[in-house]
């Protein structure tokens, strides 16, 4: 019988949770190392976008390499402060 | 418990799907361009 290796728990995951992110709120002068740093502790990160132009400064998409970080961090992440600012987390549809 | 089986047959198949690598190509495929860079990863970062 084929071992079955299911991480984190067999629960079914909802159709909108995925591994892309959607960050909003972010201070438009963070760095590489506090992105990395802030997301990088829920897990593998695929890539990172952020924002350059005046509509999209302050948003940045974050890319995990596996779905049930990406949920771990939207769990966590969502309302997180840097810099008196409160992060909005949203799964990219 | 056999009714188990076919259910987490068939769940983890679905991760599997949604955990396929993602290519490069893939993800300029799905995010934008305009107004956007990729972020170095810093030399220190070291992916857990």
């Amino acid at each position: 019988m084929a071992t079955i290796s299911l991480r984190k728990g067999n629960t079914r995951l909802p159709p909108e949770v995925n591994r892309i992110l959607y960050v909003r709120n972010l201070p438009f002068n963070i760095s590489s190392e506090e992105m990395y740093d802030i997301f990088g502790k829920y897990g593998a990160i695929r890539q990172i976008r952020i924002g350059t132009n005046k509509d999209t400064r302050g948003t940045a998409f974050v890319v995990y390499e596996d779905i049930y970080d990406a949920k771990t961090a939207v769990d966590h992440l969502s309302g997180f402060n840097v810099a008196n600012r409160y992060l909005i987390v949203l799964y990219y549809q | 418990c056999g009714s188990l089986t076919p259910n987490l047959l068939r769940l983890e198949k679905d991760i599997e799907e949604r955990n396929c690598p993602l290519a490069d190509e893939d993800l300029d495929a799905i995010l934008p361009h305009e107004g956007y860079r990729i972020l170095d990863p810093p030399t220190s970062y070291v992916p857990i």
